[in-house]
């Protein structure tokens, strides 16, 4: 015989299903054998089918009428279903509505700084064409014709005409902002090699030298092509005016890459907020018409 | 007519053929309902979103027992139902005793029952007190409970309402079982002689 009192839920649930009789032979004679051996078993079986048979007591009532359906009730039964699928479509795009407002909320300066970025490599693309397309118009030679060299020293062929000699603009261009003279000291004196064939040359050379423009001492823009001679003419660097400077911003055309992704923030938002009252306010209006 | 044919002509639509299945088992949607709620309009409205539930899903239905099937549904209304109210709990109706001044919240002592017999009187208390520990147990032993111990279904068929294996019905049937016998320890005085329980006795 067991010493303890104490049934396990095991126990319990044999003993409640033997008074079902729906055990097993195996488990019936298990609890047989637990009824004999256990003390606490037989009262507990006992109190089991006293509350059996207290249930049993409960009357089964009466229906209160008939639940037959119609065709009418089962297609208006229906329509909570829709209803509910409508308040449901509803809330989903609230919520979507809610998240792209916040999204445009919270987040309003990455759409201006796009802005702005594009507007600054806008300008800058468009300042570096200039720049290409300046570079590859013709460059204006600006030939600097020396007068007749006066007698004395210090008269040499160097930059500038000293004051008398004759500059020559072709393109009738402005006299450009840098100038780099042949020579580079006070005198004017030249290399010894350039001097001495200049010097011959000087004698041959007619006052007025306009058919034959010299490019000696040029500084050549990449350009430019070398000179094929060596007279005196001084390769201009083209006025600043007419080089590739950003004349205006204004001229700049504004870009246009953020108009389409703020039209279309603004139909996700039009198009959501009308679904949602759309959905919600059928929703309201199938529930209305059910009751 | 066989109910087999029944259950045909209502897949095809046919409404007349589907009430004959509701007139059949009707009593007994109605009656787990009833006991699951304890309230006989909430009972009246789940029993018949059942058996409309019922006809728009009756191609669903895949054979065996159709009371199984239309019972489990009726469960699931009113544990829907149940939900509903453990939500929206509704506002009983109560009054104070005038001896005590405790509150008395039972409806039922409301009833003038001076001109009913002693008998009538007592089964009803005795039904309420029952109905007040079934009240009190989880769902899922509630529906066990009744099924088995009320309407008298077996543990196969209930286990196929319950959508659960016999094992766990065998062990939510005892516990409800157990719970309710100490509830009814309270009303022992309700309780017939015979099925009076010993209150000294513990498991």
């Amino acid at each position: 015989m067991k010493k303890h009192t104490q049934l396990s839920s095991r126990e319990l649930k044999l003993l409640s299903a033997y008074l079902d009789d729906e055990l097993s032979k195996k488990d019936q004679k298990r609890v047989e054998r637990l009824l004999s051996d256990h003390p606490a078993a037989s009262p507990l079986l006992k109190k089991l089918w006293q509350v059996k048979s207290a249930l049993k007591l409960l009357p089964i009532h009466k229906v209160p009428g008939n639940f037959t359906i119609t065709a009418e009730e089962v297609s208006r039964s229906q329509i909570p279903a829709l209803a509910g699928v409508l308040r449901f479509a509803s809330a989903v795009s609230a919520v979507l509505l809610a998240i792209v407002l916040a999204f445009d909320f919270i987040f309003p300066y990455r759409l201006a700084a796009s802005e702005k970025g594009l507007s600054r490599s806008g300008a800058e693309t468009t300042f570096e064409e200039k720049i290409v397309t300046s570079a590859e118009e013709e460059v204006p030679i600006i030939t600097w014709q020396p007068a007749a060299p006066p007698a004395g020293d210090g008269y040499g062929i160097g930059g500038g005409d000293s004051g008398t000699g004759n500059l020559d603009l072709q393109n009738e261009m402005p006299i450009p902002d840098i100038l780099i003279a042949p020579s580079d000291d006070q005198t004017g004196e030249i290399p010894s090699v350039a001097q001495e064939e200049t010097t011959a040359e000087k004698e041959q050379l007619p006052q007025v030298v306009e058919e034959e423009p010299q490019a000696d001492g040029e500084i050549y823009s990449q350009e430019s092509k070398s000179p094929e001679d060596e007279s005196g003419t001084i390769l201009g660097i083209r006025p600043s005016e007419s080089q590739g400077t950003i004349e205006s911003f204004d001229e700049i055309s504004e870009p246009v890459a953020e108009v389409p992704e703020m039209i279309s923030t603004r139909l996700m938002e039009i198009v959501l907020a009308g679904l949602t009252i759309t959905t919600a306010l059928l929703a309201g209006f199938l529930c209305k018409r059910k009751k | 007519m066989d109910e087999a044919i029944f259950i045909r002509n209502a897949k095809n639509g046919d409404v007349d053929a589907f009430n004959h299945l509701v007139l059949t088992y009707q009593e007994q949607v109605f009656n787990l309902a009833y006991r699951m709620l304890n309230n006989k309009m909430a009972a009246q409205d789940a029993t018949q979103n059942t058996f409309i539930n019922a006809f728009q899903h009756l191609k669903s239905f895949r054979g065996g027992s159709f009371r199984a099937w239309v019972l489990r549904i009726a469960a699931n209304n009113s544990y829907d139902e149940l939900r509903r109210k453990k939500c929206k709990p509704s506002q009983p109706l109560t009054v104070l005793d005038t001896e005590t001044g405790e509150e008395m919240d039972d409806p039922i002592w409301l009833e003038d029952n001076r001109n009913l017999p002693e008998e009538y009187i007592m089964k009803n208390e005795l039904e309420e007190a029952i109905q007040r520990c079934i009240d009190q147990l989880p769902k899922n032993y509630r529906a066990v409970v009744i099924l088995v111990d009320i309407q008298g279904f077996g543990y196969q068929e209930a286990s196929r309402i319950a959508r659960s294996p016999i094992g766990t019905i065998r062990s939510r049937l005892a516990r409800a079982r157990q719970r309710i016998q100490e509830c009814l320890q309270g009303f022992q005085e309700l309780l017939p002689e015979k099925f009076r329980l010993n209150l000294g006795s513990k498991l």
